[in-house]
């Protein structure tokens, strides 16, 4: 592979694994916080999607109100379901919110599948997030500089928040300790829906960029991308902030590089991330980045 | 005296009453009928040996564990019914067991959420008043909590308990671990702090120590309240001698 050709590759890979970051955020919070892998996380991805499509093409709304509409009820929707689903079961089993967990993926996905059908719609990408351009004889897409400076810019945003402010500090002493927590007279139910809120609205961001990018939206499509982002998620160690986005990088770089460097193989991509986390789950089970606990960056 | 009749309570109006209290865990019952009270500018010591219930009232009064039966109320108002976070709103502090200190952050930041809802301006004149309090805090302000010795840990707990302001500090146990010259000086803290106007429940097993320091004492044995007194009085108790400090 030629040079220029191994950066138009990386600069793929780099924008596929912003995607993934964005996305294992979530899964990475709320482990921190409630120790669950929210497995309907990735369907918040499909929502967001949907209702971007809404705002777009049904209400005719301007672009950026009808990306900020779907981000906020995308937002408003996952804390829903912390509250309808997961807060019920709080001092149950942590099995039984696994579960709740797989059933609300179910219900969100079977929902979109009976009122908005199975047929893929073309997500009607704004004429500012299309088209590309050429430097030194590299062909970007616009997307592809876009999804790793909005990824860039809400993370920062996202650290600066847990790590220098109160509600920050707030969040990671209840990853650490939740009883110690409530004895400070600090209300942890608004904070977990502010996890929640949070993770599912960078969900939500994930969701439109990647309909932006693959522009066929269906019922299911959030289900192989949240995977992926779990998937990055545990590789850089979950309930890891900064592992979350260090897997999510190298897992969306090395993908798209395998594909580019073995066309053949390219039927295999999905089965590649699954052998990866098979891989570090036997050689280093806590992850790239989570070798330090859990409450260190969240 | 009878448990319960508590017949001193000073002419003033008790912060913390508690009527007749029951708790369980599953079926099997951990307090029973505990009556007792905690006058405003007291320190009061539950004395009672390892397993006696002193961690399960102190984690009753505060919420985390459901009562059976009974009443706790605070500041004239029931709290048995309200969750934690609440009860704790209402001037409720407590120093746990085991300190609970969150070692990942800050000394600081330890400080900073036992404030975690005063202004920007009250969180300041707080923390210049802890690190007044306790200068070892101060000198570690941006080090880790975990880093902390066990004495300075407690320090840290108590002043993270302190930051709300609590018109009365609930303390589990805060001389476990802690070496015999340490625990005088926690002691010696505790005075200080009451003197300053707040009002003090203290569980240990350390009765000695306990009961130096406060005004009023109760014994709790397998459950129940044993005994009750004046501080000293019950130190020289026979039966407490006997029971407690080996005599």
């Amino acid at each position: 592979m030629t040079w220029a050709g191994f950066a138009q590759q990386l600069i793929n890979g780099i924008s596929l694994g912003s995607l993934y970051a964005l996305v294992a955020i979530g899964y990475t919070m709320v482990y921190g916080i409630l120790r669950l892998i929210n497995f309907a996380h990735g369907d918040f991805l499909m929502v967001a999607a949907y209702l971007g499509i809404f705002g777009l093409a049904m209400f005719s709304l301007p672009w950026p109100v009808a990306l900020v509409a779907a981000l906020v009820i995308t937002g408003l929707m996952g804390a829903l379901l912390e509250r309808g689903a997961y807060r019920p079961l709080r001092r149950a089993p942590r099995l039984s919110l696994l579960i709740a967990a797989i059933g609300a993926s179910f219900l969100l996905e079977n929902l979109a599948l009976v009122f908005l059908g199975g047929r893929p719609l073309p997500f009607p990408t704004p004429a500012v997030f299309a088209g590309s351009f050429q430097v030194f004889g590299l062909y970007i897409p616009r997307l592809s500089l876009l999804i790793p400076g909005v990824t860039l810019i809400l993370l920062a945003g996202l650290f600066y928040l847990v790590g220098r402010t109160r509600v920050g500090m707030a969040l990671r002493a209840l990853a650490h300790d939740g009883e110690a927590t409530q004895l400070l007279g600090i209300n942890v139910n608004r904070l977990i829906s502010l996890t929640f809120v949070l993770g599912s609205t960078l969900a939500g961001v994930g969701g439109l960029l990647w309909a932006m990018k693959y522009p066929q939206v269906n019922p299911f499509l959030g289900v192989l991308p949240g995977l992926k982002a779990f998937i990055a998620a545990v590789l850089g160690g979950i309930g890891n902030l900064a592992g979350a986005v260090v897997g999510g990088l190298v897992l969306g770089v090395l993908e798209v590089l395998l594909v580019a460097w073995f066309p053949a193989w390219s039927g295999y991509r999905d089965a590649f991330a699954f052998i990866l986390l098979i891989i570090v789950l036997l050689i280093r089970p806590t992850g790239l980045v989570g070798e330090t606990v859990m409450e260190d960056k969240l | 005296m009878t448990p319960g009749s508590s017949g001193l309570i000073w002419g003033r109006t008790p912060v913390l009453k508690i009527v007749n209290l029951s708790a369980a865990y599953g079926t099997i019952p951990a307090l029973t009928g505990i009556s007792l009270h905690v006058p405003a500018g007291k320190i009061v010591a539950l004395i009672g040996a390892n397993g006696a219930g002193k961690t399960t009232l102190m984690r009753t009064i505060t919420g985390l564990h459901r009562l059976q039966g009974g009443k706790i109320i605070f500041r004239n108002r029931e709290i048995q019914h309200l969750d934690t976070p609440e009860i704790m709103r209402r001037g409720l502090a407590l120093c746990p067991e085991g300190r609970r200190i969150f070692p990942h952050l800050t000394v600081q930041e330890n400080l900073i959420l036992g404030g975690y809802y005063s202004s920007e301006r009250r969180l300041r004149r707080d923390l210049a008043e802890i690190y007044q309090l306790f200068p070892r805090l101060d000198e570690r302000r941006q080090q880790r909590a975990g880093t902390l010795s066990g004495g300075e840990q407690q320090m840290l707990a108590l002043g993270r308990a302190l930051m709300s302001r609590p018109q009365l500090l609930l303390l589990d146990e805060p001389s476990l671990g802690l070496a015999p010259l340490l625990v005088q000086e926690v002691c010696k803290t505790l005075g200080r702090i009451n003197r300053r106007g707040t009002t003090i429940l203290l569980v240990e097993q350390n009765a000695t120590a306990a009961l130096k320091l406060a005004h009023y004492g109760y014994v709790l044995e397998n459950g129940r309240l044993s005994f009750e007194g004046p501080g000293l009085e019950l130190l020289h108790h026979p039966k407490v001698r006997s029971a407690y400090l080996g005599e």
